[in-house]
């Protein structure tokens, strides 16, 4: 027995469609007017040319109004009869759906009660009105394998074939067409695929053309990212690190695949940021072979916490984000390049502060964040002067680095007045006549001597030059006698270059000298054991170590 | 019903022999004798600044942190600086280490993209960049970039680059005192008439200048008698050391800063 059509209006669809070209409409309509049910395109809906996957972008951004979404070819069904009252009812939620503030895609909507015959009012433009009867045969995909047959027999409508005996049809057609009919009219229950946003985005992309130049890769990440940002949108997530694969003409005889990862140090929805940093990183890489597949797959993703709108309209200040500005100069010039100041408790001066890649300690980090930063400052990427230290003394600092950097907030006052404001990475050896350093011509020394002796700890290895040091210690005048086996340890000059060894060990004596040409400079004499031999007395050499600017 | 503001149409025209005023936001430059030069007090806030000063001399730090140390908490940008910033000098001045960025780009190009970039930024306070190759268009635009974001921008040229012609409102020579440690500042160009005399900075920090006063050649103190060694470390560290402007005897507070090193 047949049910009367639509007994139960339980169920209501909508059915979606990306517009690909505003003016011409999508292939399968005989009739180019535009119906009534076209969805709202606003400024800043995204062609879906501009999207990877323009149906799945609509689906994921389709499921904020209800979790029964389905994806039939390019069209995206949406079954709302359960999110209606939530939404205020059918009308609020329709009208919400075509006013969206950002529709991922210019789309064009129908609605009916069922899902095959709001998909074939999308495919009968001049349909949104019509009686189902009235619906040629073609809007109905079961049926179009038969459209020759049922048209000799005179069969137009969907009305036509519902008047034929049901029994004859399913002999002559087959069961799959009644029962599309019936699934059309609501006499049969529909169910789909429901589309399941994915936990992790992972979108292929097939190039029009083979892409010689790894630039030329941005004009398709970008439709990748455009459909990053919709995925991201719809879990409300932002990016913390990305992949973008591409595999390469397997006919070459060089690696097929190759991949450039992006992070960033907050979570970041900003397409345009993570375009920018993707650019200068593709800048850099040459292709050893023709591009024909692309996947971008997201790393590592956390929950975004919306921002606080500010009451005040001048709060907000214009210019781009600290951080961004920050990954953008990383990502091209090198993130050695960018570097932020970390405060060391030392008394080398080489050694108070370390220079750390800016990206990596933030400012206004928290503790954590900074304690990181100075572990890989000083586990791997440290900046540290030319002839840096050990990784023994490396590790130390750190270990008791949150003491340290407590210490290293209120400076001792007096001994800062005489630091200069310019350090020399590495000392510059000073040519000597007449016993008086000479930089850019003769100096004059106008104070001193500030006597530094520090880094014992790190001559540790050598036992020789340990037991030197303690007999030194004891000694009244220390600079005048010079134990001779010491010589042979650390003043060996293969040992020793041009450039001192920094963080060995530290004697010296510091003075103020003011040079005609370049102001006043800040020079230290090495004393000791770390001295040269000259004739039988130990001179010490001459060091350029800063200069007050 | 409030009046409208009128515009003065004539806020860029000022007369030859008086400074341009009003001049826009200015931070005062915390020498007396340059503000009472420049238009308005101070640097001017969104304006490229230039100073230029022979290769071997570096002075900017002489002219630029008094006003630094008072130029609010965001990030002092410096692209292509000469040598490495120090930081415990310059906080002993009042800039804040933290607040540096030091971004070592060496091609010419590179350090325009990243002032551009720098003065870009919301949260940029100050831009200080050393360009000893660029081009007047260049200039132009990071003074246009400068003025739209509304960020201090000093930018450091050779000397040799005084007769160029320069987008910058404000434009300085600085050299050395001959003979003396200050600064001699020529202003090549302000909006207001050429000044005849070069400024003469006394611009040590007040504390290195009493040394340098106190500590003078005669009372140099030879290598190898100040200091004890390494027994001294705490004691010496822990001692309590005067306030700057008391320092009447500065070689025993070198010798006890050495002891404490």
């Amino acid at each position: 027995m047949q049910l009367p059509p639509f007994a139960k209006q339980a169920m209501h669809w909508l059915a979606l469609q990306p517009l690909h070209e505003p003016a011409a409409p999508a292939d399968g309509m005989p009739d180019g007017a535009q119906p009534g049910g076209a969805g709202a395109a606003g400024a800043e809906s995204a062609a879906p040319d501009m999207l990877a996957d323009a149906a799945a972008a609509l689906g994921w951004w389709a499921l904020q109004f209800t979790p029964r979404v389905a994806l039939l070819g390019q069209v995206v069904l949406l079954e709302v009869s359960a999110s209606e009252r939530l939404f205020g009812g059918r009308r609020q939620l329709i009208m919400r759906v075509r006013a969206a503030e950002r529709p991922v895609a210019r789309l064009r909507m129908t609605q009916a009660a069922s899902a095959l015959l709001a998909l074939a009012r999308l495919q009968v433009a001049a349909a949104a009105g019509r009686d189902p009867d009235q619906l040629p045969l073609y809007a109905l995909a079961d049926a179009v394998p038969h459209l020759a047959t049922l048209e000799r027999i005179g069969c137009q409508t969907w009305g036509d074939l519902r008047a034929l005996p049901r029994g004859g049809v399913v002999r002559r057609f087959g069961a799959p067409l009644l029962e599309a009919l019936d699934r059309a009219y609501g006499q049969r229950p529909e169910t789909y695929p429901w589309l399941v946003l994915p936990e992790v985005f992972e979108q292929p992309l097939e190039l029009q053309a083979q892409v010689e130049a790894a630039p030329a890769l941005l004009f398709a990440a970008r439709r990748l990212l455009a459909q990053l940002q919709v995925w991201l949108q719809a879990r409300q997530q932002g990016v913390l690190a990305l992949e973008l694969v591409w595999q390469m003409d397997a006919r070459r005889d060089t690696a097929t695949q190759a991949s450039v990862v992006i992070r960033t140090a907050t979570p970041t929805l900003d397409m345009a940021h993570l375009q920018r940093l993707l650019a200068e990183k593709l800048q850099r890489i040459s292709l050893p072979a023709p591009v024909l597949h692309l996947c971008l797959r997201t790393l590592e993703t956390v929950a975004l916490s919306g921002a606080t709108a500010s009451l005040l309209p001048d709060a907000q200040r214009r210019g781009d984000d600290w951080v961004q500005l920050l990954e953008r100069l990383a990502a091209r010039l090198g993130p050695e390049q960018v570097l932020r100041a970390l405060p060391h408790a030392d008394h080398r001066p080489e050694c108070m502060q370390d220079w750390v890649p800016a990206a990596a300690a933030l400012p206004g980090a928290d503790t954590p964040r900074a304690v990181r930063a100075a572990a890989g400052g000083a586990g791997k990427k440290a900046q540290r002067l030319p002839g840096g230290s050990s990784g023994k003394v490396a590790g130390s600092r750190y270990d008791n680095s949150a003491g340290k950097r407590a210490t290293t907030r209120k400076p001792p006052m007096l001994r800062d007045a005489l630091y200069p404001t310019w350090l020399l990475a590495t000392p510059l050896r000073l040519a000597v006549h007449q016993d008086r350093p000479l930089y850019q011509g003769p100096l004059t020394l106008l104070a001193g001597p500030q006597r530094l002796e520090a880094a014992w700890w790190d001559v540790a290895r050598a036992p020789a030059v340990v037991a030197a040091v303690a007999v030194m210690a004891q000694e009244p005048r220390p600079s005048s006698v010079r134990p001779p086996e010491v010589s042979t340890t650390v003043a060996d000059p293969p040992l020793l270059p041009d450039a001192p060894q920094i963080s060995r060990l530290a004697l010296r004596d510091y003075f103020l000298a003011r040079s005609a040409q370049a102001g006043l400079l800040w020079i230290y004499r090495e004393r000791l054991m770390t001295a040269r031999v000259d004739g039988d007395k130990p001179v010490g050499q001459w060091y350029l170590h800063g200069v007050f600017g | 019903m409030s009046q409208p503001v009128p515009i003065d149409a004539h806020a860029g025209i000022w007369r030859a022999d008086a400074l341009a005023w009003p001049a826009g936001v200015v931070l005062a430059t915390g020498h007396a004798a340059l503000d009472a030069q420049l238009p308005g007090g101070g640097w001017p806030v969104g304006a490229l600044v230039e100073i230029l000063q022979a290769h071997s001399a570096q002075n900017e730090w002489r002219l630029l942190l008094p006003a630094l140390a008072r130029s609010g908490a965001g990030p002092v940008v410096l692209v292509g600086a000469p040598h490495m910033p120090f930081g415990p000098g310059l906080s002993a001045q009042g800039l804040a280490p933290e607040r540096l960025l030091w971004v070592r780009a060496t091609a010419p190009a590179a350090r325009m993209w990243a002032c551009e970039q720098a003065l870009r930024c919301a949260q940029v306070e100050v831009v200080l960049a050393w360009l000893p190759q660029t081009r007047a268009d260049q200039l132009r635009r990071l003074q246009m970039a400068a003025s739209e974001h509304g960020k201090l921008l000093f930018v450091m040229r050779p000397a040799r680059a005084q007769t160029e012609s320069s987008p910058a409102v404000l434009r300085l020579l600085a050299s050395l005192q001959p003979g003396g440690d200050g600064v001699q500042l020529e202003i090549l160009k302000r909006k207001g008439p050429p000044l005849a005399q070069p400024l003469q900075l006394p611009a040590r920090p007040a504390r290195l200048a009493a040394l340098l006063a106190h500590d003078g050649p005669g009372r140099l103190r030879l290598p190898g008698t100040a200091g004890s060694g390494l027994t001294d470390v705490p004691q010496g560290a822990t001692r309590p050391v005067d306030a700057a402007p008391s320092i009447c005897k500065a070689g025993d507070a070198l010798a006890r800063v050495a002891a404490a090193a």
